[in-house]
């Protein structure tokens, strides 16, 4: 179904979800189908679904400041050998995390530490390409993730 | 939005086993704290946890959880995991929640397990 060289533009999917739980499965069934057609292996599509779907949740809860009367834009893109997804919020917090530290669970476990905080982390362990861009598409913050349908050969 | 997710209830001679049916968010919060009380309530010292029939997980669901394993060390209560996907037991080693939980490919070896 995808032809190399085929215009990208004409394989572009973009949605506007409600910042409501829930919702985010809506973005994650779409970019999941969206790698199955681009021949993607099950292991992989289940990367990128997990991926959007924490992506969504993110912009949801802190982007968009569960207000419910906000959306959040995701954009699919298929291009020839990798799939570009941007998750929009409508820009409500502050500005983004630079660094992305692993969950301590430990502390979260002892009750030190308040549960929560995987989503980011989880993310840039799932796909190749994970980090917040200068918006392209609207004013809020912009997350993008890239995955290719191979894996890059200095990864595992 | 109504919680997606259904916990079922099943007492086995080594443990109360929750089903998780549907999916494991913070949606589900209540579900899922709610069977764990009640398996505790009726004196279990052990509970399963299976995720057999959990479509779908995200890292929220994953939190309720983690709130789950702390409630139950406090009460001296063992608690197993079984039945999750490749995938999710993958997400899991990531955010090193199987450092804390034991996981199992099966209900039937983390009951074997408590034996």
């Amino acid at each position: 179904m995808v032809s190399e060289g085929e215009d990208h533009e004409m394989q572009n999917i973009e949605l506007k979800i409600p910042s409501q739980p829930g919702f985010e499965k809506v973005a994650m069934h779409t970019a999941g189908d969206c790698a199955r057609i681009m021949g993607m292996s099950e292991e992989r599509v289940q990367d990128v679904m997990t991926a959007v779907s924490e992506a969504c949740i993110n912009a949801m809860e802190h982007g968009n400041a569960n207000d419910v009367t906000t959306k959040v834009f995701v954009a699919v893109k298929i291009e020839d050998d990798r799939l570009v997804m941007d998750v929009v919020d409508e820009g409500r917090s502050g500005p983004p995390p630079h660094d992305v530290e692993p969950p301590d669970l430990a502390a979260q476990i002892a009750g030190t530490a308040p549960a929560g905080g995987m989503g980011l982390f989880v993310i840039k362990a799932l796909v190749d390409e994970a980090d917040f861009v200068e918006p392209d598409i609207g004013t809020g913050t912009q997350f993008r993730m890239v995955i290719y349908v191979e894996p890059r050969e200095d990864q595992s | 939005m109504s919680s997606s997710l259904r916990v079922e209830a099943r007492t086995e001679p080594a443990a109360i086993v929750l089903e998780m049916h549907g999916d494991v968010s913070a949606d589900g919060e209540v579900e899922i704290k709610g069977g764990f009380s009640d398996a505790v309530t009726a004196g279990s010292t052990a509970v399963l946890i299976d995720l057999s029939d959990a479509a779908y997980i995200n890292t929220s669901g994953i939190s309720v959880l983690i709130e789950v394993a702390m409630e139950a060390k406090q009460l001296g209560v063992t608690l197993l995991v079984s039945g999750a996907s490749p995938h999710y037991k993958k997400v899991f080693d990531l955010v090193r929640f199987t450092s804390f939980v034991s996981l199992f490919d099966t209900e039937a070896e983390a009951l074997a397990s408590l034996a």
